[in-house]
């Protein structure tokens, strides 16, 4: 009974041409997004360095080797390679520069940056030189001597192979498809509820936790498969996929969840989607910290959504042991049940 | 007026519009559209690095970092929050620094300090946040410093930001789009259905009924704006005067809604005046796109009055004192929105009395 339930629910899905359309444009947005974005990350700053003087002179040969600069023998080719950006900015050093520093005159000198360089690079990149060549200038080590600096590093250490973007915006990605599911199911649970079909399934031998675990059956279902098929074209399935399927499984039940409480709340098809952005625009939080770690913030930990999309993020970039996500995943599952505890029986009430 | 009946009447309306494609629209459109801007312009992929700054006593270097412009600082209350921010990755650098830093710094001595290193941040992002850092303690020590270096970019640079130019039509899109819309729709929908009438023959006046949508709507642009400077990393540190002012903007946007729907004889009227207004309405928004104009131009459109401060408050810090004047204006606003509101609801009581 619950399989020719779930026949027709498929058959209905289908048929809604908006939820159809976004569910397929979406999964090969998503694609795409993946692939466009960046797989590596730039870590170097590159400096081109003009030289008018000798190499060998020593104060030369201190600031080449603290700065590890692109070399350019002379200032054309070095404004030329700065302006088609091949490096992020470029310094000339000239003899009568070299004199000056010699004799500890003060120098003022142009750091030449490549056009669109956003305004705080183009400050910190002059704080970069004028740091380096102050240190080596001034007598006595200048700011070195002044601080003691004990270090503590916080999370994974990536010193040096940070995360690329890619890799940050796939756990958002599977969190959106989860989220555009969630809607999907909501609409098609609640028109069940306003075209007054359900009552006429309910007439028949159909119980109402029949066709509760049918809808149940077939969300997780539908989420599960939209995940797979991303995490595959994507080529990450490979990076641990006990982990990701455990956990896509939970995430399947918790936009269940999710979607009963709206079908349940909502009066009609506006309702669906008022209440649908109340509860799915919170939820999309602990996804975007993910990808933009500035907005992350203390309380978004608290956003049920947010052990998923950590999950998601560890099993993905992290490689975790079970032991590691285990707190991820019991949370996960207790918020799950509760959501589909509670928009059930707020579903059931309403059936009858 | 009864405070109870108005607290059960706000109820009524906040179920009654959940469901109202204006209610959804006036919430989702400004987030919406801060995350677009945010996304194509702005500070998300702004790459800008993240410092924060926990300091046990009194330091100049929050204000010299903040002016260098270079960085992201955030100064926290406590060493447990910089921890947690670091550990989450909200700044990438989190630097304890013990009392007296800088006076340890001026007389030369060595002075510790502690680093929390988020581990997932680029070696860039490092490489910035401690030039710049070391920077500014040489300044504070007063080494000196006999190079000068000065950024020259090659080629046109659009240095002002533009998600920086885009917050105020985003403010005004927030809190107006809240406070205007729902009241404004609320009333014309009960209008044509004539259900105003309805109410009015129980023991609720007319006057209760208005103020609840009022409320409505006040409650919906303070929420909208609160979001979208929060989404523009915008909420400065004064948050009590921010919510006050915000809560005044919307409070004039919910008004204004309220007289649009009592003299808009159904929708397409409202739609077609609310186009009408349209330039008076997001013209010191669409003015600040322009930085060719001068400011004196945005402060003709009486929503200037709305965002300014707010903007004021949120990203320069200014207090109640540098604000009175704009405020003021802000307060005479409301009241005289007050005013013909109430003028007008008395005047529709009368006409409803006229006709029984």
């Amino acid at each position: 009974m619950i399989a020719t339930l779930i026949a027709k629910d498929l058959k209905l899905y289908a048929r809604n041409r908006l939820y159809s359309f976004l569910t397929v444009f979406a999964l090969l947005a998503y694609i795409g997004i993946y692939f466009l974005v960046p797989a590596s990350t730039n870590e170097e700053l590159s400096i081109g360095l003009a030289l008018e003087v000798p190499q060998e002179h020593p104060l030369v040969q201190y600031v080449v080797r603290f700065m590890e600069p692109q070399l350019f023998t002379s200032r054309e080719a070095l404004l030329a390679s700065v302006e088609e950006g091949e490096v992020t900015a470029g310094l000339v050093i000239t003899r009568e520069v070299l004199a000056r520093l010699q004799q500890g005159q003060a120098v003022n000198l142009p750091l030449y940056v490549t056009p669109g360089t956003p305004s705080y690079l183009q400050e910190a990149l002059a704080d970069v030189v004028a740091v380096a060549i102050n240190d080596l200038v001034s007598p006595g080590g200048g700011r070195m001597r002044l601080i003691e600096e004990t270090e503590e590093v916080l999370g994974p250490d990536l010193m040096g192979a940070s995360l690329s973007m890619r890799q940050r915006l796939l756990p958002m990605l599977v969190m959106f498809v989860l989220l555009i599911e969630a809607f999907g199911m909501a609409t098609l649970i609640n028109q069940e509820v306003v075209t007054d079909t359900v009552r006429a399934l309910l007439v028949t031998p159909l119980r109402t936790s029949q066709f509760i675990a049918g809808k149940a059956l077939l969300s997780v279902g539908l989420a599960i498969t939209q995940v797979l098929i991303l995490l595959v074209a994507t080529g990450q399935i490979v990076t641990a996929p006990l982990q990701l399927l455990v956990l896509i499984l939970l995430g399947g039940l918790f936009m269940t969840g999710v979607a009963f409480l709206i079908a349940a709340i909502a009066r009609d098809y506006m309702g669906v989607f008022t209440w649908g952005l109340v509860f799915v625009l919170p939820m999309m939080l602990p996804g975007l910290t993910v990808a933009f770690p500035g907005m992350a913030s203390a309380w978004m930990e608290w956003i049920p959504s947010f052990f998923l999309v950590d999950g998601l993020h560890r099993a993905l970039n992290f490689q975790v042991s079970w032991g590691e996500l285990s707190g991820n995943l019991v949370s996960l599952l207790g918020i799950s049940l509760l959501l589909l505890a509670l928009g059930g029986t707020l579903l059931r009430r309403r059936f009858q | 007026m009864s405070l109870q009946r108005i607290v059960v009447l706000l109820g009524k309306e906040a179920r009654l519009n959940a469901t109202n494609v204006f209610f959804a629209y006036s919430i989702a459109m400004p987030i919406v559209l801060s995350l677009l801007v945010g996304l194509v312009f702005g500070d998300i992929f702004s790459g800008m690095p993240r410092l924060g700054i926990y300091a046990e006593g009194e330091t100049e270097l929050l204000g010299l970092l903040d002016a260098k412009g270079s960085l992201q600082v955030r100064v926290y209350e406590s060493p447990d929050v910089l921890r947690g921010d670091v550990r989450r990755g909200a700044v990438q650098v989190g630097l304890i620094l013990p009392a007296g830093f800088d006076q340890a710094l001026r007389r030369g001595e060595v002075t510790r300090i502690h680093a929390l290193r988020w581990g997932e941040a680029s070696l860039r992002d490092l490489a910035l946040i401690e030039t710049a850092v070391a920077d500014v303690m040489v300044e504070l020590a007063g080494i000196p410093t006999p190079v000068q270096v000065e950024a020259v970019p090659l080629g046109k640079v659009q240095v002002a930001s533009w998600s920086q130019r885009f917050l105020p039509l985003l403010v005004i899109m927030a809190v107006l789009l809240g406070g205007l819309l729902v009241p404004a729709t609320s009333l014309i929908t009960e209008k044509q259905s004539r259900t105003l009438v309805a109410v009015t023959t129980t023991p609720t006046t007319l006057l209760e009924v208005y103020a609840s949508k009022v409320l409505l709507g006040l409650l919906i642009g303070l929420f909208t704006g609160w979001a979208t400077l929060f989404l523009n990393n915008a909420f400065g540190g004064q948050a009590a005067l921010l919510l006050g002012v915000l809560g005044l903007g919307a409070l004039a946007a919910s008004l204004l809604g309220a007289l649009l729907g009592t003299l808009s004889k159904d929708m397409d009227t409202f739609i077609a005046v609310v186009k009408g207004l349209g330039l008076l309405l997001w013209g010191p928004g669409i003015l600040a796109l322009i930085p060719q104009v001068p400011e004196w131009v945005a402060r003709i459109f009486p929503t200037y009055y709305i965002v300014d401060p707010v903007l004021q408050i949120s990203q320069r810090g200014a207090g109640f004192s540098e604000l009175a004047g704009e405020l003021a204006i802000l307060l005479a606003l409301v009241g005289t929105l007050l005013l013909a509101l109430v003028h007008i609801v008395e005047r529709r009581k009368e006409k409803m009395a006229l006709a029984e």
